[in-house]
């Protein structure tokens, strides 16, 4: 019965292995960022599959993996105050929930994509656009993902686009003066 | 986004898999080390507290009062064991002395928890037929002051008159009236036995309500304190010391008795001496023997049968109970 139950645990996990691992590779900037962060959002899914209550499990799963990137931002940070700690621990880069700064991100040569555009937004613009843009998650998947209302993921959702569209703009206008 | 291969996903499953056990792992090897480190702790202070000592030596205290020739094996191992919810559970040997040697006759087996009311003191006997045999029938009625008959086990004098005499065996008998325990062991004195313990009347149905069985014009107490050679502990009950119950030690066997019941009426709570150690009616039976002094009803002695068949003629004596029998070890 219990192996039966992780056997299907491993099938639900193998199928969302992707999605979450682009999502998470889109939110880190980093392709071993991406990988630990899937392993650790499956990690914790597990431990916490006693709070699970029945709902969208891709929306569910999508929340934890959220929550692994922010978790893992955090301790990044908190490691930045303990001295010597680079050497320690991985010095791999990782985009910031808020945002790379507007001016650095237009000098970046992956600023030609649209796409990378995306990793000059705040975490919560970047997560509701790639779970809307990529992975088409409904409105409702979204609420249950980003634990917001309807209309918080309405309002959300035109503000990172206008955003987006801002950045884009200026790219434009920049490489055309 | 083309990066994606099934060696990447094998990878982080495989990752996955291995960081769950090991944290998994981690949390029990963390929740051991502090169990390990609660259970050091609880130990040390216990030790430090010296509370299982106390349990100990006062659960001897109550065995000598309360149940005759019964008594802990004098430096004996004492099992003790500290269970993670604070219950101290302690065990020792003990022995009953037929003739002059001890015989190890079971255990006794506490289990003291946070609260009284839940801490038991069990006696354990190897050969559970070996069970209290022993009644003492009160010589008058405490209230009127009439005199009593008495019943005792039939044929205790014929069995004693059959057995051989390259024998010992422990007996047990009350007395016509109430005496005191110094005349009480010079009656005995002329013959070649061992006095071990004496029921004493501490007070009851008169100073206090108590059960008791009644055949006829009868009456036995259920419930009864006895007088033994007095027990006494060194500071932080580290060491102790038992006296004999002889002419020579009565008056202070007297006063460490009345010593150690102050000392738990004192110091411990009614629960302790009460639901614990089973010790009922202290205060009032404190109280009584501090005004009345002491005064037996009976006794329990050992020797050889044919000497214990001698005090068929005593008139004082009746009500007899023989005890166990054994080779003969008197010397």
């Amino acid at each position: 019965m219990k192996e039966n139950r992780r056997d299907r645990l491993d099938d639900l996990y193998r199928h969302y292995a992707r999605p979450l691992y682009y999502y998470l590779y889109k939110m880190s900037g980093s392709k071993e960022t991406a990988e630990d962060l899937t392993q650790e959002t499956f990690i914790k899914a597990t431990i916490s599959l006693s709070f699970y209550k029945q709902e969208d499990v891709r929306a569910w799963l999508f929340k934890v993996a959220r929550n692994a990137y922010l978790d893992e931002w955090r301790k990044r940070q908190r490691r930045k105050k303990v001295p010597f700690a680079g050497y320690l621990f991985s010095r791999d880069e990782m985009t910031s929930p808020y945002g790379l700064p507007e001016d650095e991100a237009l000098n970046k040569e992956s600023k030609k994509k649209v796409a990378d555009l995306m990793s000059c937004l705040p975490e919560q613009y970047r997560s509701i656009l790639y779970l809307r843009e990529f992975e088409s998650f409904s409105y409702s998947e979204i609420q249950e993902a980003l634990d917001l209302s309807e209309n918080q993921v309405k309002v959300t959702l035109h503000r990172a686009r206008k955003k987006l569209t801002q950045l884009a703009d200026e790219h434009w206008r920049e490489k055309h003066d | 986004m083309t990066d994606w291969n099934k060696d990447r996903e094998k990878k982080i499953m495989a990752k996955y898999r291995f960081t769950l056990t090991f944290r998994v792992m981690r949390v029990i090897a963390a929740c051991l080390l502090l169990f390990w480190v609660y259970m050091m702790a609880v130990n040390i202070l216990s030790d430090a507290a010296n509370s299982e000592k106390k349990h100990v030596f006062y659960s001897k205290v109550a065995l000598d009062w309360k149940h005759p020739n019964l008594y802990e094996d004098f430096g004996g191992f004492v099992n003790k064991e500290l269970t993670p919810f604070l219950t101290q559970k302690i065990s020792y040997p003990i022995s009953s002395q037929i003739g002059r040697e001890s015989q190890t006759i079971g255990e006794v087996h506490i289990e003291k928890r946070l609260l009284n009311s839940y801490s038991t003191l069990k006696i354990q006997k190897y050969k559970p037929q070996n069970e209290n045999i022993y009644r003492f029938s009160l010589p008058e009625n405490p209230k009127s002051g009439k005199k009593l008959s008495a019943e005792g086990k039939p044929g205790v004098w014929a069995s004693l008159d059959k057995i051989h005499d390259g024998t010992v065996a422990e007996m047990a008998f009350s007395t016509q009236s109430f005496m005191e325990p110094e005349d009480l062991l010079t009656l005995l004195e002329p013959y070649d036995l061992e006095v071990l313990w004496m029921p004493l009347y501490t007070g009851e149905l008169k100073e206090f309500q108590t059960g008791y069985g009644s055949g006829g014009n009868s009456i036995e107490l259920t419930s009864i304190y006895g007088l033994t050679g007095g027990r006494e502990a060194g500071e932080d009950y580290m060491s102790e010391s038992k006296l004999a119950l002889n002419e020579e030690f009565m008056e202070e066997n007297k006063k460490l008795m009345l010593k150690q019941m102050e000392n738990l009426l004192k110091n411990e709570s009614q629960s302790y001496y009460e639901n614990f150690l089973g010790l009922d009616h202290l205060k009032e039976r404190h109280q009584y023997l501090q005004k009345n002094g002491f005064t037996v009803y009976g006794a329990v002695v050992t020797g050889p049968v044919k000497e214990l068949l001698k005090l068929k003629e005593e008139k004082q004596i009746r009500a007899p109970y023989l005890g166990e029998v054994d080779y003969w070890n008197w010397e």
